[in-house]
């Protein structure tokens, strides 16, 4: 297996893409996986079309992201590539899974063991319109189980050769010689008493312990709010606990009426605590996630940044820290850095659905 | 946050479940908090109970089968809980092996999702247990309901709602009381069964339904206590005996009625014979009233009219009655009415009240007029037998209807002969032409004075029987079927029984019983021939068939003279008597008409 990585600056479409592709020509075997991740002011139809042309018989990615990022920093207008060599790889595509959304998740789960009987890796891009994205990947993994390994993150107009996925999600599978190491984490502290979900619908929280919750909410941060949620979420998150003292962070992304709503579900009867934390503390934390991520793999050869696009949000110009933090844990192999809506990735096995988190895939041959 | 505050936190997230979710997002929730909270990757809950099965399902293991062997093989990073008393078990799987924490979690989430399985499978038997209670109410025929204290409606069945003829939903809420129509007996009936604590069963409680008439319950009525004891109300079952109330009240009626007219019958009036000294409202007037004639307008114009003329005259007792008085028929056409607090004098102004209405309608219904012969008598005092006045009053009835019989029935065959000539079925001027023709062979054979008076009246009331006959075989314009014919046939008879009712008519009626008879004996109504028939009927039948072949009939058109007496000729020995034909010949063809 061989993998390549490009990142281009250049204005045009088409330009930017070959010029990705060029970088990312590392061997002369046939590409078997390609992942186009570019920002919003390129066209999403131009770089399909293109993405089309180029790549001709390639199975591909595509997906709008709100930033790229290499060891120079932020690249507010680019396109970067993944391209996977050696490899058996196919795509799926699932468009618009409405209400029956574990269901769908299932069916592509099915597809996928279907095509690929050997454990691999997958990845895996949810529309951000989908507000029930836990859910569904229990329903990719239900069939599937922890000999796969996740990775993903939530993006815009996901597609594939096939399509795009318009409110639904893409994935693709890839089986070889290879090794995958993975790693997430975010630097958030619970703080304050534990406050239990007594009703929910999807992403919307109704009650906090039997009150409504935005009442519950501003009785805890000791604030009232009009609709201005967008000042508090630099400081106050919520988070659901999980297995070895984790917490899962749920971002907070407005207010509608009584109900709080996140950028993804958050399940009745399930206990909630107020995060917090410090810039500082989340370089510090980023840090740590890539170290153990090369310290797990005996072969580096290449990374896949997935970084929260709230973090930048909340660390403004320190976010450049974060990145040379990130640089500087990393060996010299190609990286591509994403800046995302909501990262996928686990550390049991099953994957989960996190909010400003760092993950990291670190890959490489098996020697 | 300490280790010790993390796991208070974890054990309050995996205990926390809702125990009343749909199987699917139950089976959902389990999943989400033990992948979520307890690190597992795999899952297994068989559930073989009937109640849980739908919330039974695999989750991570790499295969669409039951994963049976895998989970039957328990390594150290599994773990396995089976229900209580059940069959049902639950298989947890991690990536590492579990560690004493890791056992207390799966101890806690496990034994609190059988409590969970424990209140769904009581929640679902209180369903079950509540269907069937609700489908027992929704299925018997009986009403049932239940009221709060005040007595406003809170449940009610189909079938209560069918009597009342109400949904439930406009029933909910509105007080019981108000649909019934003695509310002071029924909320006395509440009271009690408040004051006893004691059901009480009510043989009849009459309803009010949304159209206002009535249905009849029989009601069985308790308290309702809620779980601890303290009384919330009243329930009631009602069993719907409308139709059997109306049957008992149909009954008695009859059993007092007459069902032809509505008056009271005669087993009644002779009840208010025996019980009426008890009443003592003397005097007491006994009118008895016969319609003269009815049978003689049964024979002759159907028993339909008969009973019209019946109804009429009950209609005129009544119109002329007061509330007190009893009316009633006593027999065929007999009626009688007994009338309390009225002396002699005054029973006979009832008697000229009945008269003066019986002239008014007679004026309207000439056609079928009423005739009616009446006595009365008095009881001053209770010491007087009412039967006694009932036998006096009918011996003065039947003494006027010996006064009045011989009028009576002429008045009847002229209102009979007025109705034949206004239905106008012969042929006008049909009798007058015949009387000619009969006239002249009478003449001719010598035939003595009388019989020719009355070949000539037979000539004038031969069809008079025709009265009798429906109007629509009458008035056919084509040939008449076999069976209209021989209803026509009876006219003869019909006539016959008419004209012996009447003094004037009584001296021909054997001619009219005959005028349709042949000399070969192929006529009707006794198939008499030859010399058996009377000559003027033989006489008759030649003079009817001639006129009838030259004059004009709605179903075909005349013949000429000659071929009419060529026809009559050739029926000489057959339809008519041969030598009477030859007398008649000449005077058919000598005939100007």
């Amino acid at each position: 297996m061989n993998v390549g990585m490009g990142i281009s600056r250049l204005p045009n479409t088409e330009e930017a893409l070959a010029d990705a592709l060029k970088q990312a020509a590392t061997c002369l075997e046939a590409r078997s996986l390609t992942m186009v991740f570019y920002t919003g002011n390129h066209d999403r139809d131009v770089v399909r079309n293109i993405a089309r042309k180029q790549l001709v018989s390639c199975p591909f990615i595509t997906c709008a992201m709100p930033g790229l990022f290499d060891q120079f920093g932020i690249i507010d207008h680019g396109i970067s590539v993944c391209v996977f060599y050696g490899v058996i790889a196919k795509t799926e595509l699932f468009t618009n899974a409405g209400g029956l959304v574990y269901q769908a998740g299932q069916e592509v789960g099915k597809a996928i063991r279907h095509f690929s009987t050997k454990p691999g890796a997958i990845f895996l891009f949810p529309s951000v319109e989908q507000t029930q994205l836990q859910v569904l990947l229990r329903g990719v993994y239900a069939n599937l189980g922890p000999s796969y390994t996740y990775f993903g993150s939530g993006s815009i107009d996901p597609g594939t050769e096939k399509g795009v996925a318009s409110g639904g999600f893409v994935g693709g599978v890839i089986n070889g010689a290879f090794k995958l190491t993975h790693n997430i984490g975010h630097g958030w502290i619970p703080v304050g008493e534990p406050m239990l979900v007594t009703r929910s619908e999807k992403n919307k929280i109704l009650e906090f312990d039997g009150q409504p919750a935005v009442k519950r909410y501003s009785n805890m941060v000791n604030r009232t709010f009009d609709d201005d949620i967008q000042l508090l979420d630099n400081k106050y998150q919520l988070g659901i606990p999980c297995a070895k003292q984790r917490y899962l962070v749920r971002d907070v992304i407005s207010i509608d009426g009584q109900a709080l709503e996140c950028v993804t579900d958050v399940p009745q009867n399930s206990i909630v605590t107020l995060m917090t934390t410090s810039i500082p503390a989340l370089h510090v934390v980023a840090k740590k996630i890539i170290e153990e991520a090369v310290k797990a793999h005996s072969n580096p050869e290449f990374a896949l940044i997935f970084d929260c696009m709230s973090r930048k949000r909340v660390m403004g110009k320190d976010f450049n820290k974060e990145i040379k933090s990130i640089f500087t844990a990393l060996p010299s192999i190609p990286t591509v850095g994403l800046l995302t809506y909501g990262e996928i990735g686990s550390q049991s096995g099953v994957p989960f659905y996190h909010n400003k988190s760092l993950s990291v895939v670190i890959g490489g041959r098996v020697q | 946050m300490t280790n010790k505050s993390f796991e208070l936190l974890v054990i309050l997230d995996i205990t926390s479940f809702d125990s009343e979710l749909s199987d699917y997002d139950l089976f959902q929730q389990i999943i989400e908090k033990a992948s979520r909270v307890l690190g597992i990757n795999k899952l297994a809950l068989v559930l073989d109970d009937p109640v849980l099965n739908n919330c039974s399902g695999y989750w991570g293991f790499e295969t669409n089968e039951s994963p049976t062997k895998e989970i039957n093989d328990v390594k150290s990073n599994c773990f396995v809980y089976k229900f209580e008393d059940t069959n049902d078990y639950i298989y947890l799987e991690q990536n590492e092996p579990l560690s004493i924490q890791d056992q207390r979690y799966y101890a806690i989430f496990t034994h609190s999702l059988g409590d969970v399985f424990a209140k769904r499978r009581i929640r679902e038997s209180l369903r079950q247990s509540e269907e069937k209670y609700r489908n027992i109410l929704a299925n018997i025929q009986e009403g049932y309901y239940e009221v709060d204290v005040n007595g406003h409606i809170i449940v009610c069945n189909q079938a209560f709602c069918k009597l009342l003829d109400y949904e439930f939903d406009e029933l909910k809420g509105q007080n019981m009381l108000d649909f019934c129509i003695n509310k002071r007996q029924v909320f006395k009936l509440y009271r009690q069964i408040w004051e006893t604590e004691l059901p009480k069963q009510v043989n009849t409680i009459k309803l009010k339904r949304r159209d206002g008439s009535i249905t009849y319950g029989e009601a069985s009525i308790s308290l309702t206590r809620n779980n601890v004891g303290v009384v919330t109300g009243f329930n009631g079952m009602v069993r719907d005996i409308t139709e059997r109330i109306n049957y008992q009240e149909r009954l008695e009626y009859m059993s007092m009625h007459d069902a032809l007219t509505g008056v009271y019958n005669r087993a009644y009036f002779e009840k208010q014979l025996d019980e009426f000294p008890k009443k003592q409202k003397y005097p007491v007037s006994m009118i008895i009233a016969d319609l003269d004639g009815l049978k003689l307008i049964n024979d002759s114009m159907g028993h339909a009219s008969g009973d019209q003329l019946l109804k009429s005259f009950a209609k005129i007792l009544l119109r002329v009655s007061n509330s007190a008085a009893v009316v009633a028929r006593l027999g065929g056409d007999e009626f009688g009415m007994i009338i309390p607090n009225c002396s002699q004098s005054q029973a006979k102004e009832y008697v000229v009240k009945i008269r003066d209405l019986v002239k008014q309608y007679n004026q309207k219904n000439s056609i079928l007029p009423i005739s009616t012969s009446i006595g009365v008598a008095c009881a001053n005092k209770p010491k007087i037998a009412l039967s006694e006045v009932f036998k006096t009053a009918d011996d003065h009835m039947l003494h006027d209807k010996l006064y009045r019989s011989a009028s009576m029935k002429s008045e009847i065959v002229k209102a009979l002969m007025a109705t034949l000539s206004e239905k106008d079925f012969v042929t006008h001027g049909h009798a007058a032409r015949i009387g000619k023709i009969c006239s002249e062979i009478a003449t001719k054979i010598n035939l003595p004075e009388n019989q020719k008076t009355d070949l000539v009246l037979l000539a004038k009331v031969h069809d008079l029987g025709k009265v009798g006959i429906p109007a629509h075989i009458l008035s056919k314009s084509g040939s008449l079927t076999s069976q209209e014919y021989e209803i026509m046939k009876k006219h003869s008879e019909k006539g016959y029984r008419i004209a012996t009712s009447s003094p004037h008519l009584a001296g021909i009626s054997r001619l009219i019983l005959c005028h349709h008879e042949r000399w070969d004996g192929n006529g009707y109504p006794l198939g008499l021939k030859e010399d058996q028939i009377p000559v003027e009927c033989r006489i008759f039948a030649i003079a009817d068939t001639y006129d009838a072949l030259t004059s004009t009939r709605s179903y075909r058109q005349p013949i000429s003279r000659q071929q009419a007496v060529k026809e009559i000729e050739n029926n000489a020995g057959k339809q008519f008597d041969p030598d009477l034909v030859k007398v008649a010949i000449p005077v058919l063809k000598g005939m100007r008409m």
